[in-house]
C-alpha cells in the first residue's frame, strides 16, 4: 500500500467512523430515553403476565399456601369439565356480540344524523360525551336503580303508559339485556365520536361525483360512505370488543352474576374463583384461556375486516 | 416473627372441634347476669393516653352498629388517644375485600369484622390474631371490667378454637319474621302461621299484585336454610366431620320447592335479588306483608323515621316444618389483623367496640337488638325499648340464640368450605326463582357442583 493511498483511505474512513459513532450515540440516547418507559411497561405488563402463567399451573390457594406446587395442565383440564366455565364463555359471547353490534349500529346512526355543521348540534354532541366520562361504577349504580322494582323510575314511567313493568335484574331473559343496555348507553358515544370524526374528514369529491352520477342517498352510503368508514368502524369495534370482555363493574354491581348464572361472564367467574374463594391458581387458568381467546378473536377480526377494507 | 406465625397455625382437628363447638355450645349465659353495664375500658389510667396519635382502622359491613361506632369515635379518642376510623362496605363487598386484605397481609386495617361463614377459613389460615395474650395481660386488660363471661356463650363459641379466642362478637343475627298484623287479621289469621305449609296457604289468600305476601333479602344461603332444615334437609351429612353434600335429598328438594314458590309466586317483584335495604323499603311502603330475615334487618321495619305504618307491624319467630323449628343464627365479631402495625392499640379499639358501655349505647340509640352481651340483653331499658305491641324482640333474639346454640344445627355454616358452597347454593335457588331451571334439576346440579368444590378444597367425601 502506498503512503498516499493510506492517507486517502484514512481520509475516507474518518467521516464513516464519525458517522458510526454518531449513530451509536444516537442509539444510546434513544435507549436511555426509552428505558424508563420500557422498564415501567415491563413491570406492569410482562411481569404480571409471567406471574399469571406461572400461577395457572399451580393450585395456589391463598388460604392454603402450603399447597403451592407445580401441577402442569391440571387446572386447564379442570376447566374442560367445568360447566360453569363453559356457561361463562357463552354469557361472554352473547354479551360481547350484542354489546358491540348495538354500539356500532347506534353509534354509526347517530354520527350520520349529527354530521352537519350546525351550532346546536355541537351542544348535542357535547351532551353525548357525558355517559362516556362517567366512572363505570357510577353508571352501574344508576342503572341498578333504574332496574330495581319499587324504586325504579323506568318502571314507574312504563306503568304510566300501562306497559308491563318487568323485574329486569331477576328475570333470566332480561338480566343480561339490562347489563347490555347500561353498557351500550355508556359506550355508544365512543363509537359516535370516532365515526363522526371520520365523517367530517371524509373527502367531498367522491360523494359529489356519485350524486352527479345520480346515485341515491342509500347508494352513496352503501358504496362510498360505508367503505370509507370501514377502517374506523374496525378500530372502534375492536376497542369495544376488548372492553366488552372487561365488562366487570356492571355485572358486579347490578346482578352479581345472577339470577342463577345468566350474567356470569368469564371475567366475573374468574374473579369469584380468585377473590371470593381464594383459588388463585384456577382463576389464573381461566384468565389465561380468556386472554388467548381474546387475542385470537382480535387477530381474526383485524385480518378479516382489514383485508376486506384493503380490497375495497 | 416465625414463632408468632407458627403460633397462629391451628390443626385441622382443633378447627373441626371449634366449628362443632360453634353449633353445640349452649346459651344459658344469655339468661344470667342482668348487672347494669359499667365502663369497660382497659387499665389505661385516667388522663393517660399512651396511644395518642395512633390511628386504628376498622373494616366492617354497612350496619347501624358501624354508624354508631363511627359517631362515637370521639369517646375512644378521649379515653385512649386513639384516632379511630370505621370503613363500612355492603356485606357482599366486605366478604371479598376482607378476604383479600387478610390473605395478602397488607396490614391496611388493624381490626376487621370476623364474618361468621369465614370463621373456620380465616382462623385455619392464621388470618386472625389469638387474643388470649391480650386478655390475660393485666397491663392491657382489666378482666373484671371487660367481663368475657358476659358474652353469650353461643356467640363467642365460633371464635374460640383450640381453647384460644380469635375474635369478640358484636352481632348475633337471628332469623325472625316481621309482618303486617292488619293484613293477616283481615284474612282471618288471629296469629301468624306456625308452619311453612300454613305460611304458603296464607300467602295464597293474602298475596295481591299490589301488596305481595313475602319479601326477603338476596343472601339466599342465609334465608333458604330456614326452610331447608325445617323440612329435614341438610347442607352436609354431619358437619364438620362428614361434609358429604346433601342437596339432592327429597327433603332438600321439597324445601327448595316451597321456598322458591314463596319467592317466585308470592314474593315482591325481584324477590331473591333484593338487597336488605330495598326489602325494608318495600315493607316501609306497605307493599309486602311478611319479611323474613335477621333481627338486625327485620327490626328496621318499625323505624318511624322511614315509615308511617310502623304500628301495623308485629314480630314473631320463623315458622316450623315437618322436621322441627330451625331459625338461623349468624354471629359476627371483631378480629385483630395479624399483619396490623398497632396491635396493642387495635386491642384497645376492640375492647371499646365490644364493651358493655358501647354495646348498650348501640342497643339504646342505634337499633342494635342483635347484641351479644347478656347484660345488655337483660337490661331493663333495652327490654322495654324492644317491646313493640305484643311482640318482644329481645325475647325472640334470646330464644333463637338459645335454640341455635343448643341445637348444634348451625355447624354447617362455619366449615372452611362453606363460602363457595353457599354461593353455589344461592345460584341454584335464584335459577329456580327466575324460572331458568326446575327445582329438581337445579338441586341435582348443585349436588354435583358442590362435590367438585369440596374436592377442589381437598375435602374427602363419600358421595
Amino acid at each position: 500500500m502506498q503512503p498516499g493511498e493510506e492517507s486517502v483511505a484514512f481520509r475516507l474512513a474518518k467521516p464513516r467512523r464519525a458517522g458510526a459513532s454518531w449513530s451509536r450515540a444516537r442509539g444510546r440516547t434513544f435507549v436511555a430515553l426509552l428505558a424508563p418507559a420500557l422498564i415501567v411497561l415491563f413491570i406492569v405488563t410482562i411481569v404480571p403476565t409471567v406471574f399469571l402463567l406461572a400461577t395457572s399451573v399451580t393450585p395456589l390457594n391463598l388460604a392454603k399456601l402450603a399447597s403451592l406446587r407445580f401441577v402442569g395442565m391440571e387446572n386447564f383440564q379442570g376447566l374442560i369439565d367445568d360447566g360453569r366455565f363453559w356457561n361463562s364463555l357463552a354469557v361472554q359471547a352473547r354479551l360481547s356480540f350484542f354489546d358491540v353490534t348495538l354500539q356500532l349500529l347506534i353509534g354509526l346512526g347517530l354520527a350520520l344524523l349529527l354530521n352537519a355543521r350546525l351550532r346546536f348540534l355541537d351542544l348535542i354532541r357535547s351532551a353525548f360525551i357525558i355517559p362516556m366520562v362517567l366512572p363505570p361504577v357510577v353508571v352501574a349504580l344508576n342503572w341498578k336503580l333504574f332496574f330495581t322494582p319499587n324504586v325504579s323510575v323506568l318502571n314507574w314511567l312504563l306503568g304510566l303508559v300501562h306497559l308491563p313493568q318487568p323485574v329486569w335484574l331477576m328475570d333470566a331473559n332480561l338480566a343480561l339485556w339490562a347489563i347490555i343496555i347500561s353498557d351500550v348507553w355508556e359506550w355508544t358515544p365512543f363509537v359516535l365520536l370516532m365515526v363522526l370524526a371520520a365523517l367530517q374528514m371524509m373527502p367531498e369529491e367522491p360523494l359529489e361525483a356519485a350524486k352527479i352520477d345520480g346515485a341515491s342517498g342509500l347508494q352513496v352510503f352503501r358504496y362510498i360512505t360505508l367503505p370509507l368508514l370501514r377502517p374506523v368502524l374496525l378500530v372502534a369495534g375492536l376497542f369495544r370488543f376488548i372492553d366488552s370482555v372487561k365488562a366487570f363493574p356492571q355485572i358486579y354491581i347490578m346482578t352479581g352474576g345472577g339470577p342463577g348464572n345468566v350474567t356470569e361472564a368469564t371475567n366475573f367467574y374468574a374473579f369469584l374463583e380468585g377473590f371470593s374463594y381464594s383459588y388463585i391458581g384456577y382463576s389464573s387458568a381461566i384468565i389465561v384461556v380468556m386472554l388467548v381467546v381474546t387475542f385470537v378473536l382480535s387477530a381474526t377480526i383485524i385480518r378479516t375486516v382489514g383485508q376486506e377494507a384493503e380490497v375495497e | 416473627m416465625a414463632k408468632n406465625l407458627s403460633e397462629l397455625r391451628v390443626s385441622r382437628r382443633q378447627l373441626l372441634k371449634g366449628a362443632a363447638a360453634a353449633g353445640g355450645v349452649t346459651l344459658l349465659a344469655a339468661c344470667t347476669s342482668a348487672a347494669p353495664p359499667a365502663a369497660t375500658q382497659a387499665p389505661v389510667a385516667a388522663g393517660a393516653k399512651p396511644y395518642a396519635g395512633t390511628t386504628v382502622k376498622l373494616l366492617m359491613t354497612q350496619i347501624d352498629y358501624g354508624t354508631g361506632l363511627s359517631e362515637n369515635l370521639a369517646d375512644l379518642e378521649q379515653k385512649t388517644g386513639i384516632k379511630g376510623q370505621v370503613d363500612m362496605l355492603a356485606f357482599q363487598n366486605l366478604n371479598q375485600k376482607a378476604d383479600l386484605e387478610l390473605s395478602t397481609a397488607s396490614g391496611a386495617y388493624d381490626v376487621l369484622q370476623m364474618i361468621y361463614i369465614r370463621t373456620g377459613r380465616w382462623i385455619g389460615a392464621g388470618w386472625a390474631e389469638p387474643l388470649d395474650s391480650y386478655i390475660n395481660d393485666p397491663n392491657l386488660t382489666d378482666k373484671a371490667q371487660f367481663d368475657v363471661p358476659d358474652f353469650v356463650s353461643g356467640a363467642i363459641a365460633p371464635f374460640t378454637v383450640g381453647g384460644k379466642i380469635y375474635a369478640f362478637p358484636w352481632l348475633a343475627d337471628c332469623t325472625i319474621v316481621g309482618y303486617r298484623k292488619d293484613l293477616l287479621e283481615k284474612a282471618g289469621y288471629s296469629k301468624f302461621p306456625e308452619t311453612f305449609d300454613d305460611l304458603q296457604a296464607a300467602a295464597a289468600k293474602i298475596h295481591t299484585p299490589d301488596v305481595a305476601f313475602f319479601v326477603t333479602q338476596n343472601n339466599m344461603h342465609w334465608i333458604y336454610p330456614n326452610w331447608m332444615l325445617s323440612y329435614g334437609g341438610k347442607f352436609f351429612k354431619n358437619p364438620p366431620t362428614d361434609l358429604t353434600p346433601m342437596f339432592n335429598t327429597p327433603e332438600a328438594i321439597k324445601a327448595a320447592d316451597m321456598f322458591t314458590t314463596m319467592c317466585a309466586k308470592y314474593g315482591a317483584p325481584g324477590c331473591g335479588s333484593l338487597e336488605a335495604a330495598v326489602a325494608e323499603t318495600i315493607m316501609h311502603q306497605g307493599k309486602a306483608a311478611v319479611y323474613l330475615d335477621g333481627t338486625g334487618n327485620v327490626q328496621q321495619i318499625i323505624d318511624t323515621k322511614r315509615t308511617q305504618i310502623a304500628d301495623k307491624f308485629a314480630f314473631t319467630q320463623t315458622p316450623k316444618g315437618p322436621a322441627g323449628h330451625f331459625p338461623q343464627l349468624a354471629v359476627h365479631g371483631f378480629l385483630m389483623n395479624p399483619a396490623g402495625k398497632n396491635k396493642k392499640a387495635a386491642w384497645e379499639f376492640i375492647k371499646w367496640a365490644v364493651s358493655k358501655e358501647t354495646m348498650l349505647k348501640m342497643a339504646m340509640n342505634y337499633g342494635h337488638i342483635a347484641t351479644t352481651r347478656s347484660s345488655v340483653l337483660n337490661n331493663a331499658d333495652v327490654r322495654k325499648k324492644y317491646k313493640w305491641g305484643d311482640s318482644d324482640l329481645t325475647a325472640l333474639e334470646e330464644g333463637v340464640m338459645k335454640q341455635a346454640g343448643e341445637g348444634g344445627y348451625m355447624a354447617y355454616r362455619t366449615v372452611p368450605s362453606f363460602p363457595p358452597v353457599g354461593d353455589r347454593l344461592a345460584q341454584a335457588i335464584t335459577s329456580v326463582i327466575s324460572g331458568q331451571a326446575k327445582v329438581n334439576d337445579a338441586m341435582k346440579s348443585l349436588q354435583t357442583d358442590v362435590i367438585g368444590i369440596l374436592q377442589k378444597e381437598g375435602v374427602k367425601i363419600n358421595p
